[in-house]
């Protein structure tokens, strides 16, 4: 969007929205009117706790306390100036301007509790993360409970309805704002950059792998969303038909009436938020004439709901205006130049690591060099520790000893997604896809820590940030058309074969632009057409490309056919090392792993360890 | 302040210090015993259970009809508090099992998150539901047998009651059977397998699905145990009354290592005993000790005083 | 996927749109009550006695010829919810006055909505100040906790002699809190001193540490503000486990049939005493009448919440008929008139700050029974 097509629209949004409320002041009864104001800030904290949830995959239990920290910031602001000032009251225009400025202020301090609560649970997964969100949020509401400044347990009155005027009702405040928190929320997510967040959902490590800063976005999806929720009760806390907040209404049933409203909806999909913001606010009202039945029925309604259609109403899906434009691609430059710092051609260099957990040595004083443009293949039996080389050289792991050098640079002390970042590539021995990505996005994924742009001109649409999106959509496009899979780019990937699932992921690692190539087995289940098929992808890589690659393989006739060069290990250390012939002669080799000289033609795997 | 502080110029003389010990491990047994029985779910289902607090509170309500029925009174004491127990051990053994089968079961496969949104609905369901069904007034009018507090041993103005006593030694002894059958007999074994690995128990012929509604059934049942426990304690119940208790029992399942049965049990007795410290000098902040004990523990150790970490596989 | 979207919408519509009930033969008033959750028993008991006040002028002819029809909101102990019931019974079931809550917290924002669209509400039982503070249309039929707090210190100081005070109060609940503070106000300018200020939460069931502590200091007497939820045990815990003998003085929360029926034996102590604005054991005439229309219609003994609600409706009704008229201006300037109505929780002035001026009775609760031991008079300004 150009940028003055935007201001356009937020022009024309802002008039529109005020036009629908001046009608509705005048055509819906107060009742309603309040409904109508309820859903909107239900609408604000159901979106901004399914960026949380839904889309980043954290559980979140305290929301209502990001709500409770914006409603008692905002109103305690409110009341002191109007206290301090009561002129503010009586003009129109300051009064709108000072109702901005204490919700902007609520959302903020509501963005620094989630920076709070979000940091120090960085490391938590699941259950656990779901348990100290829970107690974040009732610390916080104890809190609020023990300060008497702000009232204490008997809470805060007579908040001043600053939204309020003559021509300007406090629902327009609340649209706008859930307008914004819409807006806002959707385009973080789509842009390529947002892609992150769902990538962190879906599989951390994977995340990391493709130089995903994962502490990051898990912290960026705390703040905006506590932001949002601060808003909401910031909006909450100045309605006219409420104007008094006390800890109880923050309680941990709203955390979980935000939840239910996100689980009803469809995690991940932000239409289907909406629509369950909507009927779930408007529900006990519906539910009145019941009386004491209306919880049970509630809480019935939730567990029929778990049972038989746990997505959601809408599941992932989302309300669209996509364009489906037809998207050219631009061919990639085979044998890409490279300039190394190292004059010996030396880009990865493992010197004496060691990788220790506990009282077992999984690798033994591993030393390796890999010069640009080798493709060097790594065997052994089962727990040989292959993989762990994977590991220590990718950050999953730090190595207890050695270092690794990525040409110039020190990788062994380094984070995952700065490993990555650097150009280590790597697939996973049993697929780590982002299953419910499509396609497409998996490999934008991979674009996500080099897309030139910030957040902030993602939420402006701004051209630049527009263009660099289609650039890198033409690329993404590109890398899947050589290996045939552009025609299933929007289908999910959980839904590909399984051979295609293997190759979307060594597409990923390339969309990297990695220095080093690291596939882990990546011919395991193929059958042995598709296993000639990616032998000579790999080759083309290797050959063409100048793509510098180490393979993990079982099956020797990979190994033999294309690997320049062969390490073997066994028991976590190096046995042998040289070339195909070399080490299918090696009688070391043939005792730990081969076998008895055959047509190396099986990739059986002789000895379990 | 305008009032005098609370704290400052108390100081603690020994026996202060020893009654407030009694009545921490007395609580802190109880809070055991509902540790207990959330780790065991855990560790089988990786599932919070949600409803165990409510679980609690049937129990009591269970065990509040039993003593008050007609025949019971025309038992002699002990069995008369048998009587209560065992049924309403009894009772909620079914409803956990029941709960299992039909809330729980159908979405084994989920990701956990429904599994969690399922348990809060349990668990609203059976508070509101108490509130229709047994009327939201708390019952105050438990007999007096079951709630009558005797010292029987004094020394100086420390006092210990029999009825601390029964919960002390009734903890004990359910938390000893508890450890006898989890690790000395076949279900017991069948039950730390299936926690190790759902999957593979399954493949070497152990019937999964009745081990995992064994573990409620147990779990459900010690939850009952504690619930009689608390209404002879404290003799109030009302369908809320789970709620509290659930959380703080949470806590230190966390606190121990969740999944860990022993750590259950030590996290149980280290809340009762932080929480009635921290209650004689700064009452205010008593409900908070369960939480900063939370925040503190997942921050520092999350796998919990005695847990053992789970290594992911890549 | 659209039909599921379509459902939604309809139904948010449905409600939205709503419908205005047509106009009818009867004068319609408004109950917002928390008929369910924590505090269901408070709004059901309210509810009794409002129904019970109706019913009876019903029979007599109703007001102004026409019946009253008494339409009952639950708001689930929620302040959301209580806005919402509110709003709903004054804009869709055009009620021309409202009575409620309990709880001060929904009072004052029951309270806040009645102020800005012009509708008299009459509180049965919030005693919280700010419920009528610079209201023009919210009223109280009971006494505020400034007048309650006072009084019971000086009960506590003149007739038991306390000098030392300790308070057990809850601090999650403003009722309490507020009760607390003006008792101790009172307390200390009367000459004595506070010598233990202790806190619990509504929902906690063991008081033992605070009760320790408060034994330690040894006080005259002990004042717990609270909801008889919890003052039950506290009280049991303190005579019991503890074995605290002093005299234990409550607020009018205390007020609960269950708990009373269970002091007797070695829970009184030196004395258990409340204040409230009724006892059914009253020896007046209008107090035992309407303990015997209770009775038969509902089995149970009334409460004060029930006698508050039927003297709140028989105020409302009273109110009515001597403006003649359903508009609610009117209806206001009645009851801002109302003087010395014969209550069943005693003699109601309507003073100029919208609360009742009556007496305050001071329960000692024996022997599963109360009886007025004192009966402190409004304070004359």
């Amino acid at each position: 969007m150009k940028r003055s097509k935007f201001a356009l629209a937020a022009l024309a949004t802002l008039i529109a929205f005020w036009f629908i409320d001046r009608a509705c002041a005048v055509w819906l009864d107060p009742y309603a009117f309040y409904l109508l104001r309820l859903i909107g800030i239900n609408l604000m904290l159901a979106i901004s706790l399914n960026l949380i949830m839904g889309f980043t995959g954290q559980f979140s239990l305290g929301h209502a306390g990001f709500m409770a920290v914006g409603a008692y910031a905002a109103a305690a602001t409110s009341k002191w100036l109007v206290a301090h000032y009561p002129s503010i009251a009586q003009q129109p225009a300051l009064k709108l301007s000072i109702f901005l400025a204490t919700t902007l202020l609520g959302g903020v301090m509501a963005a620094i509790s989630g920076l709070v609560v979000g940091l120090p649970t960085l490391r938590l997964r699941g259950d656990y993360l779901a348990i100290a969100t829970l107690g974040f949020g009732e610390i916080i509401r104890v809190a609020f409970v023990n300060l008497e400044v702000v009232g204490g347990a008997r809470g805060l009155t007579d908040i001043p309805p600053l939204g309020e005027t003559a021509f300007v009702s406090h629902f327009l405040w609340v649209a706008l704002w859930a307008a914004v928190t819409l807006w806002v929320i959707y385009r973080l997510v789509r842009c390529t950059r947002g892609i992150a967040f769902q990538c962190i959902r879906e599989d951390e490590l994977a995340a990391a792998s493709i130089g995903i800063n994962t502490t990051y976005y898990k912290v960026l999806a705390f703040v905006v969303g506590a932001f949002f929720a601060g808003v909401a009760g910031s909006l909450f806390a100045h309605d006219p038909s409420q104007r008094y907040i006390n800890p109880d209404t923050f309680k941990f049933m709203k955390s979980i009436e935000a939840i239910v409203m996100v689980i009803v909806g469809g995690m991940g999909s932000l239409t289907g938020t909406v629509m369950a913001a909507g009927f779930l606010t408007v529900l006990p009202e519906l539910l009145r004439s019941i009386g004491e039945y209306r919880m049970v029925l509630y809480s019935v309604l939730l567990i029929v709901m778990m049972l038989m259609r746990p997505q959601g109403l809408l599941g992932g899906w989302e309300l669209t205006w996509r364009r489906r434009r037809k998207v050219d691609f631009e061919p990639i430059h085979a044998k890409q130049k490279m300039q190394l710092a190292s004059s010996d051609g030396v880009i990865l260099n493992l010197r004496n690591c060691t990788m220790q957990f506990g009282g077992l040595v999984a690798v033994r004083d591993f030393h390796l060099q890999l010069r640009k443009g080798e493709l060097v293949g790594l065997i052994g039996p089962n727990g040989a520790g292959k993989t762990t080389v994977f590991n220590i050289v990718t950050g999953v792991y730090k190595p207890t000893a050695g270092e690794i050098w990525l040409d110039s640079i020190r990788l062994d002390s380094q984070l995952q997604h700065r490993i990555a970042q650097f150009g280590v590539a790597r697939t996973f021995q049993n697929i780590r896809l982002f299953k419910e990505l499509s396609v497409l996005d998996n490999v934008r994924a991979a674009f996500v820590h080099r897309a030139g742009y910030s957040f902030l001109s993602a939420v402006l649409a701004l051209p630049h940030q527009e263009e660099e999106e289609q650039a890198i959509e033409r690329k993404c496009v590109a890398l899947l058309r050589l290996f045939g899979l552009q025609e299933r780019m929007n289908e999910k990937a959980k839904n590909l074969p399984y051979g295609d699932q293997r190759r979307l992921e060594i597409v990923r690692a390339l969309a990297l632009s990695p220095k080093v190539l690291l596939l882990d087995e990546p011919t395991a289940g193929m059958n042995p057409a598709e296993t000639q098929e990616l032998m000579q992808l790999i080759k083309h890589l290797n050959e063409d490309w100048g793509l510098t690659i180490l393979l993990i393989e079982h099956d020797m006739k990979v190994v033999m056919g294309i690997c320049q060069r062969v390490v073997v290990m066994d028991f976590g250390e190096i046995i042998a090392e040289g070339s195909p012939e070399q080490i299918q002669r090696d009688p070391k080799v043939i005792a730990a792993y081969l076998g008895e000289p055959m047509e190396a033609k099986e990739s059986a795997d002789t000895k379990p360890s | 302040m305008r009032f005098v502080p609370s704290r400052g110029d108390v100081s603690m003389e020994p026996a202060q210090s020893l009654q407030l010990l009694i009545l921490g491990i007395a609580l802190g047994s109880v809070y055991a015993l509902i540790a207990l029985g959330y780790s065991m779910v855990y560790g089988v289902l990786r599932l919070i259970n949600f409803a165990h607090g409510d679980i609690i509170m049937v129990g009591a309500f269970v065990g509040y009809f039993i003593a008050k029925a007609t025949f019971t009174e025309l038992l002699p004491l002990p069995l008369r508090l048998a009587f209560v127990f065992i049924g309403a051990m009894l009772a909620c053994a079914a409803l956990g099992v029941a709960i299992e089968r039909c809330a729980y079961r159908p979405i084994r496969n989920q990701p956990r998150l429904t599994a969690l949104i399922t348990a809060i609905g349990v668990s609203l369901l059976l508070e509101y539901g108490g509130q229709v069904v047994l009327g939201a007034t708390p019952r105050q009018d438990l007999p007096e047998w079951l709630t009558s507090q005797t010292p029987l041993l004094s020394l100086g103005s420390v006092q210990v009651r029999d009825k601390q006593l029964l919960v002390l030694g009734g903890s004990l002894l359910l938390l000893a059977l508890m450890r006898f059958i989890v690790f000395n007999t076949m279900i017991g074994k069948a039950m730390r397998a299936v926690s190790h690995d759902l999957t593979a128990a399954y493949l070497v012929g152990i019937n999964v699905n009745r081990v995992i509604a064994m573990t409620f059934a147990i779990g459900s049942a010690l939850a009952a145990a504690a619930g009689v426990m608390m209404a002879m304690s404290y003799p109030k119940i009302d369908p809320l009354m789970g709620l509290m208790p659930g959380i703080k029992a949470f806590v230190a399942a966390v606190l121990g290592g969740i999944g860990d049965l022993p750590g259950a049990v030590l996290g149980g007795f280290v809340l009762g005993l932080a929480e009635t410290f921290v209650g004689y000098f700064a009452s205010g902040l008593r409900d908070a000790v369960a939480f900063a004990i939370l925040i503190l523990i997942l921050l520092f150790k999350p796998t919990g005083l005695l847990g053992k970490g789970m290594v992911e596989k890549v | 996927m659209r039909l599921i979207a379509f459902a939604c919408a309809l139904s948010m519509l449905a409600v939205l749109i709503g419908c205005r009930k047509p106009e009818s033969n009867v004068i319609k008033v408004g109950h917002f009550a928390s008929m369910t959750g924590p505090t269901a028993t408070f709004g059901q008991s309210t509810d009794k006695g409002i129904r019970l006040a109706i019913d009876e002028i019903n029979k007599q002819g109703g007001v102004m010829g026409k019946e009253i029809l008494v339409i009952t909101e639950d708001d689930a102990g929620k302040t959301e919810e209580a806005a919402a019931a509110v709003q709903k019974l004054i804009t869709r079931d055009r009620v021309v006055a409202i009575l409620g809550e309990v709880a001060s917290s929904r009072s004052i924002v029951g309270g806040n909505i009645c102020e800005s669209e012009g509708i008299p509400m009459i509180s049965p039982s919030s005693t919280n100040p700010k419920v009528t503070q610079g209201k023009k249309w919210v009223f109280r039929v009971c006494f505020v906790d400034t007048f309650q707090g006072a009084a019971m210190a000086r009960f506590c100081y003149e007739t038991l002699k306390a000098r030392k005070a300790a308070i057990l109060k809850d601090r999650k609940n403003e009722y309490s809190v507020g009760l607390a503070e003006f008792f101790a106000k009172t307390f200390e300018q009367l000459g004595g001193t506070i010598v233990a200020d202790e806190n619990y939460q509504e929902g906690d069931v063991d008081f033992k540490p605070q009760l320790a502590k408060i034994k330690s200091f040894n006080p005259d007497v002990l004042f717990v503000p609270g909801y008889y939820t919890e003052c039950g045990l506290i009280l049991k815990q303190a005579r019991r486990d503890l074995g605290m003998g002093l005299p234990i003085v409550g607020g009018d929360g205390w007020d609960s049939a269950s708990l009373i029926q269970e002091i007797k034996g070695d829970l009184e102590g030196r004395g258990v005493f409340f204040g409230n604005h009724f006892s059914p054991y009253e020896e007046r005439p209008e107090v035992q009448e309407f303990v015997k229309k209770f009775k038969e219609r509902y089995g149970e003994l009334p409460d004060a919440m029930a006698a508050l609600g039927y003297d709140a409706a028989r105020i409302l009704a009273d109110a009515i008929k001597r403006a003649s008229s359903t508009e609610s201006a009117k209806i206001r300037d009645a009851i801002e008139q109302t003087e010395d109505f014969p209550g069943v929780t005693g003699r109601i002035t309507i003073d100029e700050n919208h609360n009742a001026k009556k007496p305050l009775l001071v329960l000692q609760v024996s022997n599963g029974k109360t009886k007025v031991v004192a009966t402190v008079p409004p304070i004359e300004k």
